[in-house]
């Protein structure tokens, strides 16, 4: 039961910051590497606001989304005249910067060590030690999210960065003002993101620089693609799909040092697969060099 | 600012660079021919260096068995990945070649940490710690040797692509591709051709680097944005651009990690930044690198 508890926890979160993916690569078609970052930044904020100014849950919940909104402004700001893979490379050294950050600037992260004892957010005097109650508490707020963001995905606001992405000029030529759509969804995804990382940190009570890493972003980049890009409802499904089915490699018994790498192997090789299968149809053509 | 340091420095920067130049060169012409970054480059480093250990250091071949076991391992290594990773994707979005690299990337990483493990490993037997002072500084034989052969091998690749015939031929099929095979090239012999040279480039610049550091897994990761820092530093897909650039970058790197400002010194651990910094500033307001030739052109 305790298990399960933590596996719904999981993918509650991931779906979470899954979505906030799919809002810039699956509707907006680029491939922001910084996502991961962002998530980093809201576990971060949230943490060392609980744990140095023993802040309440929602005040770093808060925080984490403002500080997430604030770096991704001038992220956004950066990499948005890069066009195609250029684009992919500037949010690859962003993020990585982002993250170096992090692990060096010892006087506040920590470091490699990471922030330990992060305490459980406390509603009415109770404090949620217990894990269904924590799953009670993260459900109602991914719930909301989750409206929220389907609410967007079916609106016509969501319509204007479809057409951008599927024809940049035409899209300019109906006076969509892309640049601003592009900004707002960017934001949006940082949001999530961070508010995703925020309760993670939460959760775990404990976090370091080794959550936030590529493997993370191959995972949340591979839950997108198994849902088809653009997709509210494939995305959730796939999230639950792709947290359940590595957990089946726990009950082969394997030595500890080899079952980190085989899951990486397996989310890469699903999103290998994915990528080979549905080429033709996984983002737009566009040629620039 | 203290100056002692300085010649020393230079030739760190040296010694890196030249790891860098050959590593980087082959990035070159992988992006000119194909038109995308390939994210699994580090990783083709690391497992060049991770072969030579194995036939070196486990299996105890001698030099010579060693290096015809090498070549052939990293041929058909890299002809089995054009093959899978990147002739699918060639006509369709680039970044869809990126992210099959990018899955490419992290599927070599660890296999490798399954079958060698994380730990440390270093080319024992070859360790010469004896190092020779030249003037005030000092340079181990093996380094020499590093600079030595990385200067042999980015010439012969300069030379081929800029000089020879065949490199013509390449040089037309980079610029375009339709005119090219009309010229009568045979197109995917030469891609497979050039694939192969640049992931060996990267495998040896792989090897240069376990013999000047250590061998790890995750020294591919980590050695990614350099090279992609010193391509776009020199202008993508530009050679000798290139080469030039993996030395300048090796040369902020070392200034920038040993320099001594009125006692003022930047931190070890803001060395890998550089490369990163660099990407970024190049992609934002010289896109074309810091020499004048347009992309795509060898």
């Amino acid at each position: 039961m305790e298990y399960l508890t933590h596996l719904l926890i999981i993918i509650l979160i991931y779906s979470l910051s899954a979505q906030g993916f799919n809002l810039v690569f699956g509707l907006g078609g680029l491939f922001n590497f910084a996502h991961i970052a962002f998530v980093a930044i809201g576990a971060y904020v949230a943490a060392i606001l609980s744990t140095n100014f023993d802040a309440q849950w929602y005040i770093g919940l808060f925080t984490a989304i403002l500080v997430a909104c604030l770096v991704s402004l001038p992220i956004y700001f950066l990499t948005f005249r890069l066009n195609g893979d250029h684009f992919v490379l500037g949010s690859f050294a962003l993020s990585s910067l982002i993250s170096m950050v992090i692990v060096n600037w010892r006087e506040v992260t920590k470091g490699a060590l990471g922030i330990a004892g992060i305490p459980r957010p406390r509603i009415f005097s109770i404090e949620l030690n217990n894990n269904i109650q924590f799953l009670l508490f993260v459900f109602v707020l991914v719930l909301f999210s989750l409206f929220f963001l389907w609410c967007l995905f079916r609106s016509p606001f969501a319509r204007k960065i479809r057409s951008a992405k599927r024809e940049i000029s035409y899209s300019l030529a109906l006076g969509n003002n892309v640049f601003l759509t592009y900004a707002l969804f960017f934001i949006l995804s940082a949001v999530f993101a961070s508010l995703a990382g925020a309760i993670f940190a939460y959760y775990l009570s404990y976090i370091d620089p080794s959550s936030f890493v590529l493997a993370d972003m191959i995972f949340i980049l591979t839950i997108c693609a198994v849902g088809s890009p653009g997709s509210f409802w494939g995305c959730l499904g796939a999230t639950l799909f792709l947290v359940i089915l590595p957990e089946f490699l726990r009950f082969i018994p394997l030595p500890p040092g080899v079952l980190g790498p085989l899951r990486q192997i397996f989310f890469a090789g699903i999103l290998f697969i994915i990528l080979y299968f549905r080429r033709a149809k996984f983002l737009p053509y566009e040629r620039i060099v | 600012m203290n100056f002692e340091i300085f010649p020393q420095l230079i030739l760190n920067s040296l010694i890196a660079g030249s790891i860098y130049a050959v590593g980087a060169a082959g990035l070159a012409v992988i992006y000119s021919l194909f038109g995308f970054f390939n994210f699994a480059h580090g990783q083709a480093m690391m497992l060049g260096a991770y072969f030579f250990y194995l036939y070196n250091v486990l299996i105890g071949a001698d030099i010579l068995a060693t290096i015809v076991l090498f070549l052939f391992s990293i041929i058909v290594f890299s002809l089995i990945i054009l093959k899978i990773f990147i002739l699918p994707f060639k006509k369709f979005h680039p970044i869809l070649t990126l992210i099959s690299t990018l899955c490419l990337g992290v599927i070599i990483e660890s296999l490798v940490s399954i079958f060698f493990g994380v730990n440390v490993k270093t080319f024992a037997g070859f360790e010469n710690p004896k190092s020779i002072e030249v003037f005030s500084f000092f340079i181990t034989p093996l380094q020499i040797k590093i600079i030595f052969f990385s200067l042999i091998f980015i010439g012969a690749l300069a030379f081929f692509f800029n000089s020879s015939s065949f490199g013509r031929l390449f040089k037309a099929l980079a610029e375009r591709e339709t005119v090219g095979e009309s010229l009568g090239i045979n197109k995917t012999s030469f891609f497979y051709f050039a694939f192969a040279t640049a992931i060996l480039m990267a495998a040896i610049s792989g090897i240069m680097l376990g013999f000047e550091t250590n061998l790890q897994p995750t020294m591919g990761h980590a050695h990614t944005p350099k090279v992609f820092a010193a391509m776009l530093l020199g202008g993508v897909g530009n050679l000798w651009g290139t080469i030039v650039g993996s030395y300048f970058l090796a040369l902020i790197e070392n200034i920038v990690a040993g320099i001594d400002l009125y006692g003022y010194s930047l931190s070890v651990s803001f060395k890998d930044s550089v490369a990163l910094i660099c990407i970024i500033l190049i992609l934002l307001f010289k896109p074309t690198g810091l020499f004048r030739r347009c992309s795509r052109n060898l």
